[in-house]
């Protein structure tokens, strides 16, 4: 290129001298011969002809070479400033420049000096695969003298360096060749990704960490659902045993159906029978039983009918815990009014006097067991009393709230507090059945009855004599 | 004796109610001749004629009969709910005379067409006054319907 630069110019500005030489010769001679005919005048002319001649090629000349000096002095600065150019760039560049020849590093710039940790001198003196970490030695190595022998293009790769300190860096390469000094070197450009290389490990792991982590939560969580189902699974079973004691308290329940059923047909059968013949014997045969034959045959039927008293009131109270006591609006002065009737001839026979103090409300009960529990009240308080006392009996209510209380009290024997409680109890009694015959069911009767019904019974303590039994309903439906 | 009273069945299996029974409806004067079976067949057979029943001279159409609800073979539900199918014999009156009180006994038997419900009685008594009533009303005041068997005519 230089060359060519250097020869063009000469040869324009000789070719342009002999060009303009002939014209002026031959114009010049033409003139002389056909304008001028005066041979002394001629030479004149002649001589100043040679004379321009030589005046103007030198100032042809001298014109042609300073124009051209000044173009290659141009040319000369262009080249300078490019220089300039080049190593400042090369200089501030943030890019490590390496220029190797079959991997001998023929320069390098401030930045491959910085990368490195080696002086430029130092550097100038190694092969460019020294600086490479030996597990990509050999791959530079391959890449570099390959793309030289012009095998392969640019290329861009990623690889690790060791500082003369010996501190690993991460370099991405571009790699290609280039002319340098009039031949053709190899060229890497580089720059530091170690911070990039750090961040990209710090990422990988905590992506590692976080799959750890999901890994970890999904056991968890795995762990929990299998819990989950196995606590189901339990809950399952104790439904089913819940179902299965269900059943059995049904299969219980329908077995003392079955039990009482057959104990009020079949229990009550012999009773007839002792009671029948007995009486049979008495009405048959008194001739011929003596007065102590007698008296057995009576006790005989006495007994008898003790029992079957006994079973009536036993099957009324296990029917009360059986059968379904759906409360509905009742009058209660009906109830008791009904409950007098039944006790009527008992009523009759002791003498008793029963008055209602004020107006009966209406309640929310089960009709027919609310006149066998007053009934059994009443009763209760005809047949306590000391002997040769009638029995004065007083009924009232009182409305608490929501709730009916109904009070019985008597004139009677009492009730010792200390046995307040007892006396609810089936099969409970206070006294031999020699002086107040019973079969201790009728006050177990009142308790329980009024509970299936949604109420209460109780007796209050009474300063004198007699007691206070009372039993609450509910007055509606409504809470 | 008059043969030509109408004929009271007794359906009850207990040979001491049957004695009592028998007793009291001597006792109360109550003239109609008795018929005595022990178990739910018999009754069906008696009802209908079967085998030895066929003898309406002997074992005629009862006026009334007397049904316990415990009974072997055939219990008296059973007996009645059969009874109330029959064309003929549906008319016929029935006492139940149990030993149960229990509500489900006593609807049971009414709904299946009982025309009366009586309890037992413990003390004889009591079974007196019932057998007396039972005469007074069932066969005296009582209007009694025509019951003709099937296959009888």
């Amino acid at each position: 290129m230089a060359h060519g630069a250097m020869i063009y110019p000469t040869r324009r500005i000789v070719l342009l001298y002999l060009l303009l030489c002939s014209i002026w010769i031959f114009l010049s001679d033409q003139f002389l011969l056909h304008y001028i005919s005066d041979p002394i005048f001629t030479e004149h002319l002649e001589t100043l002809r040679e004379w321009t001649l030589i005046v103007a090629s030198t100032l042809v000349l001298f014109f042609l070479m300073r124009r051209e000096n000044i173009v290659a002095q141009r040319a000369n600065e262009i080249l300078a400033e490019r220089e300039r150019n080049f190593r400042t760039l090369t200089e501030t560049i943030a890019t490590a420049i390496f220029l190797h020849r079959g991997g001998r590093l023929c320069f390098v710039n401030p930045k491959a000096v910085a990368y490195s940790g080696y002086t430029q001198e130092e550097l100038l003196t190694m092969d460019l695969w020294q600086l490479v970490v030996p597990e990509h030695q050999e791959i530079v190595k391959e890449h570099a003298l390959a793309r030289q022998k012009g095998i392969s293009g640019a290329a861009r790769y990623e690889f690790k360096i060791i500082t003369k300190q010996g501190e690993h860096r991460w370099l991405e390469v571009t790699a290609d060749s280039i002319e340098f000094e009039g031949t053709s070197v190899g060229l890497a450009t580089a720059y530091d990704i170690t911070q990039r290389k750090l961040a990209e490990q710090q990422i990988n792991l905590l992506n590692a960490e976080l799959e750890h982590r999901v890994v970890e939560r999904t056991t968890e969580l795995e762990t929990a659902n299998s819990r989950l189902i196995s606590s189901q699974a339990s809950i399952g079973k104790l439904n089913k045993e819940l179902q299965q004691r269900a059943e059995d308290l049904q299969a219980s329940v329908e077995e003392m159906q079955a039990f009482s059923y057959s104990v009020s047909h079949d229990l009550r059968a012999p009773l007839r029978a002792i009671q029948g013949f007995t009486q049979a014997l008495q009405e048959d045969y008194a001739s011929q039983l003596d007065p102590a034959g007698q008296d057995f045959a009576q006790r005989i039927v006495t007994a008898a009918n003790r029992m079957d008293i006994l079973i009536q009131n036993l099957l009324a109270y296990s029917q009360l815990s059986r059968s379904e006591l759906n409360p509905n609006p009742v009058s209660l002065a009906k109830i008791v009014a009904d409950a007098i009737a039944q006790l009527q001839s008992q009523i009759a026979e002791r003498q008793a006097h029963i008055s209602i103090i004020g107006s009966l409300p209406d309640a929310l009960g089960h009709y027919q067991t609310l006149v066998q529990v007053i009934a059994n009240l009443l009763s209760n308080a005809i047949k306590f009393v000391a002997p040769g006392t009638s029995p004065l009996i007083q009924i009232s209510a009182e409305i608490l709230e929501n709730r009916v209380r109904l009070y019985v009290d008597d004139n009677g024997i009492g009730i010792p507090t200390e046995h307040a409680e007892r006396i609810f109890k089936v099969f409970e009694r206070l006294h031999g059945s020699e002086t107040y015959p019973g079969t201790g069911i009728g006050l177990a009767i009142v308790r329980k009855g009024m509970k299936r019904m949604g109420g209460r019974a109780g007796i209050l303590a009474k300063e004198n004599c007699g007691s206070r039994f009372w039993i609450e309903l509910p007055l509606t439906r409504e809470v | 004796m008059n043969v030509s009273l109408p004929t009271l069945l007794l359906v009850e299996d207990d040979a001491n109610d049957v004695m009592l029974f028998r007793r009291a409806k001597d006792k109360s004067n109550l003239h109609n001749p008795l018929q005595v079976v022990v178990d739910g067949e018999m009754a069906v057979a008696y009802l209908s004629g079967q085998g030895q029943y066929a003898d309406r001279s002997r074992y005629p159409l009862p006026a009334l009969m007397l049904l316990d609800l415990k009974l072997p073979r055939k219990s008296g539900l059973e007996v009645l709910a059969w009874l109330r199918e029959q064309p003929g014999l549906l008319r016929l009156p029935v006492v139940v005379l149990t030993s149960s009180k229990e509500s489900t006994d006593v609807g049971h038997a009414y709904d299946l067409g009982a025309n009366s419900y009586l309890v037992k009685p413990v003390g004889f008594d009591t079974l007196l006054e019932m057998v007396k009533a039972l005469g007074m009303y069932w066969f005296i005041l009582n209007e009694k319907p025509d019951i003709q068997a099937v296959g009888d005519s």
